[in-house]
């Protein structure tokens, strides 16, 4: 795609819900929300690397039952992953518990100096599997849930509607924000801003002092002009308010729900050793094999 | 006493309102007094700034409840003080609907939309269910009830809007330029639906319509009241006798007045006492009035209409250049130009003029949407034309504006500038060579000071050093008599239009691009804007100008080019062959009769 097109890509919003007629896309929305929870509680109670990597596949299998496609998900997840590899690249420099009885892996380029130690190694990848786990799971959650599902199922949990219904429009505002900043970004470019040649931390100081004071001036417009509306319809008028809209657990809820806790429930116990299970090897063991 | 008290809905007295916490500040609007009986409908005009949202907000409770101010005088609403009222109370019985629908909706459906007020009023949901599809099926929505707000016309989005407030079943609805985003189509949709609503009274409702186009809603209200530009009444009474009896009155004041009682306005002047009849807004009154007329009255409306609506007459004393530059003082001397002969027809017939633009299939998708917005466009844009640009909403008419300014890329096919391939230029002197005005003013503001934000542009491509300070005293002087160190966000809505011209004026493009300039505008900025647009074309700059008003674009371009709502181009014509094919343009058909009904005598 040519790069000046780029800001017109409205499909461009990673955590966009994208309908479809899915397992995933039919669960209700607390269904899908309990499973993000349990995944979220343990990728951060495991220890294994390779139980997170199998997570990891296991989101990456859903997403593809999910009629998402798998294009898109690497594509939305590509960034992350660069991200987060020279965010490890910098733990095992900088982040090393500097023990010397820790196990050294190897020394970098034989120097002494650059020890590579076990434990960093460790953390820098468990860190990356539990970011690009939460990660790809949020968006298979935004991609498969409406907002309109998402808020109502949270009124159905009792959260106050004001909440709610502040929480949607502001994510409903998103595209309206990117929309009025690529329009201000366009007309600063109409009058040659960004096409002269000045310092970068010039350019960045430009940058937020003028097109963001625009942005924002021109968000506030629009939302006082939302928030007039939605007064003047009474919202906010009494502490309770009908709910049309019921969000209902079918039989494939429950179903998804009580093997997700089945399985939760499972690696949690497996985890605890309560479970006899042969335990999975280690990562640093399967590199002791290797080498 | 009782009874007759009970009729009022509205009452202003003596009501003025100073915005923020300084008392010396002038007021917003000062002196307000009127009445206003149940069940009729007031049209609310007045320039931008006048004061006619203050009015809405003094209405609906935003004042005093949600805004600070000092408030002197009196509003009451069906006989009690606003005072009396609790804000929630005020929102049951007022309705405020905006002009832009995209902000105002906040939900999902339009069945959603509908009962969003419903919902918060913890009407039941049995009752909610009929009160919406009772309300849907006066308005005639019934059919889109279940469609998903992003899918609906801007028309449709409006009356979504609309349905939602009479829904809630409220005693008074201000609509704030409902009509203005909306495309011609929408707009005809949703004036008739809102005329079918207050001619059939299905739903009893006193209606305040702010609006400055006094054509579009005239045939509905009742009363008129029209503001200055310091937020007093300068005129106000029932419609038929300000039509009457205060025509002239009405047209000093900065509002577009309905074209067909302007133009047999004059008719009537001119032909003295004979042509005698009451001023009408009724468009088949005068249809059928013009077929009684004689061969020689024929001639003089067709004259008038023609002056009027079709040639900027007013505008040809602007023909000399040099007497431009005396009368505006706004151009320096040194930025004169050749005289650019304009006739309409004149330059398509000749195909040795410059081609200053030209697109040759030009093809532009959404990227990763496969959304086709513009679709195998060929055109030939000579130096020094003066094009409108129409089309339903979603035609492509911004992105065809945009790919002109070379602000996006083409995703097939090419534009050209001068002969040459526009990728082959160097964007940066390109984008000298363009001025953009953008559909919101405040989006092309960036600096602190009105000076600043005039110089933005010549800073950012290098010029500064040949910018004369004569000249941006005069381009100042453009906006008004303001100090050049003011920001510009204190200015008014139309001064910030002016500033937007002054800002690319400066650098001086030798095309100008404006998408929907007049929208929000009060006529005295539209007026001013075409007048500035009009010179600007004679001293030979090429304007294009994408609009839904197509009674400007038939008084003041050359030519005409139509999207359609596939992204093609479905006329690319003179603008008197364009119009003669759109005859359901009220001139136009007035001129066709007038034309046919000569054309029997001379049988």
């Amino acid at each position: 795609m040519k790069e000046k097109n780029m800001a017109l890509d409205n499909k461009n919003n990673t955590f966009a819900y994208v309908p479809g007629n899915s397992v995933f896309h039919k669960l209700n929305t607390l269904s899908k929300l309990i499973f993000l929870i349990l995944l979220t509680i343990f990728t951060f109670i495991t220890r294994s690397l390779i139980l997170l990597s199998m997570i990891l596949l296991l989101i990456f299998l859903l997403a593809l039952v999910s009629e998402i496609s798998m294009k898109r998900l690497i594509r939305k997840t590509r960034f992350i992953v660069l991200l987060l590899l020279f965010g490890v690249i910098l733990n095992i420099f900088f982040n090393a518990i500097p023990n010397e009885r820790e196990i050294i892996l190897f020394y970098l380029f034989n120097l002494n100096f650059l020890p590579i130690r076990r434990l960093a190694v460790y953390f820098s990848i468990k860190a990356l599997f539990i970011v690009l786990t939460l990660y790809s799971s949020t968006i298979l959650f935004t991609n498969t849930t409406s907002n309109k599902d998402f808020v109502y199922s949270l009124m159905r949990l009792n959260i106050p509607y004001k909440f709610c219904f502040s929480f949607m429009i502001g994510i409903q505002f998103i595209p309206t924000i990117e929309a009025e900043a690529k329009t201000i970004a366009l007309a600063q470019k109409a009058r040659g801003f960004g096409l002269e040649k000045v310092s970068t931390f010039k350019r960045a100081y430009n940058l937020i002092f003028e097109r963001l004071i625009t942005t924002l001036v021109a968000i506030l417009r629009k939302g006082h002009t939302t928030s007039i509306s939605m007064e003047n319809r009474c919202f906010g008028l009494y502490k309770k308010r009908t709910n049309r809209i019921i969000v209902k657990f079918k039989l494939i809820d429950i179903v998804f729900i009580v093997i997700c806790f089945l399985i939760f429930t499972s690696l949690l116990l497996y985890q605890l050793n309560i479970l006899p299970l042969p335990q999975v090897p280690s990562l640093y063991q399967i590199f002791l094999q290797i080498f | 006493m009782i009874k007759s008290l009970s009729t009022i809905a509205l009452s202003f007295t003596d009501f003025s309102f100073i915005y923020g916490e300084d008392k010396t500040k002038q007021p917003s609007i000062s002196n307000i007094t009127f009445n206003l009986n149940e069940g009729e409908t007031l049209v609310l005009a007045g320039p931008s700034g006048s004061g006619k949202s203050t009015i809405s907000y003094a209405i609906n409770g935003i004042i005093p409840w949600r805004q600070k101010g000092f408030a002197k005088g009196e509003v009451k609403i069906f006989g009690k003080n606003i005072w009396d009222y609790e804000f929630s109370a005020l929102s049951k019985i007022v309705g405020l609907v905006k002009q832009n629908p995209s902000e105002q909706l906040v939900t999902f459906t339009v069945r959603d939309e509908i009962s969003f007020g419903l919902e918060n009023l913890k009407y039941p949901e049995d009752e909610i269910t009929s009160k919406v599809e009772h309300v849907s099926k006066i308005m005639g929505i019934t059919d889109i009830l279940d469609r998903p707000i992003e899918q609906l016309s801007g028309g449709q989005k409006q009356l979504t809007v609309l349905c939602s407030f009479l829904v809630m079943n409220p005693k008074i609805l201000i609509l704030d330029e409902p009509i203005a985003y909306l495309d011609q189509e929408s707009e005809s949709f949703l004036l008739n639906r809102l005329k079918k609503l207050v001619k059939t009274k299905e739903i009893p409702i006193t209606l305040i319509i702010i609006e400055h186009r006094l054509s579009r809603v005239l045939d509905i209200a009742d009363k008129l009241i029209i503001l200055n530009d310091i937020g007093n009444i300068s005129l106000k009474g029932r419609v038929k006798d300000v039509l009457e009896k205060n025509f002239a009155q009405l047209k000093k004041c900065n509002v577009r007045v309905p074209w067909l009682i302007d133009v047999f306005d004059e008719f009537k002047r001119k032909t003295h006492t004979k042509n005698n009849f009451q001023n009408s807004i009724d468009f088949q009154f005068y249809f059928d009035y013009i077929s009684r007329l004689e061969q020689n009255d024929l001639k003089k409306i067709k004259k008038i209409i023609q002056s009027r609506e079709i040639n900027a007459e007013e505008l040809k004393k602007y023909e000399n250049l040099d007497q431009v530059i005396d009368l505006k003082d706004t151009y320096i001397k040194s930025l004169k130009f050749k005289k650019f002969k304009d006739k309409d027809g004149e330059i398509l017939n000749n195909k040795n003029n410059n081609i200053l633009l030209e697109t040759k299939n030009l093809c532009f998708f959404y990227p990763n949407s496969g959304i086709r917005a513009l679709n195998d466009i060929n055109l030939q844009i000579q130096k020094g034309d003066f094009i409108g640009l129409v089309g339903p909403n979603g035609s492509g008419k911004t992105t065809l504006l945009y790919l002109l300014a070379n602000l996006y890329q083409p995703s097939s096919g090419a534009v050209y500038y001068k002969n040459q391939l526009l990728n082959d230029i160097d964007s940066y002197e390109y984008a000298q060579k363009v001025g953009f005005i953008f559909q919101n003013p405040e989006n092309m503001i960036f600096k602190s000071t009105i000076k600043d934000e005039i110089l933005y542009g010549p800073k950012n491509f290098g010029i500064l050093s040949r910018i004369k300070d004569e000249y941006l005293e005069k381009l100042i002087g453009m906006i008004g008599k303001e100090n050049p160190l003011k920001n510009p966000y204190q200015l008014s809505w139309g001064q910030k239009r002016r500033l937007n011209l002054c800002s690319i004026f400066i650098y001086d493009p030798d095309i100008i691009l404006l998408d929907e300039p007049f929208i929000g505008q009060d006529q005295k900025t539209i007026e001013a804007l075409v007048e500035t647009l009009y010179i600007e074309n004679k001293r030979g700059k090429t304007i294009i100008i994408s609009s839904h008003d197509y009674h400007l674009l038939l008084k003041y371009t050359k030519r005409i080019i139509e999207l359609n709502k596939e992204g093609s181009v479905l006329y690319y014509d003179t603008k008197s062959n364009y119009f003669s094919k759109h005859s359901n343009l009220g001139p136009i058909l007035l001129l066709n009769e007038i034309n046919r009904r000569l054309n029997e005598g001379f049988r």
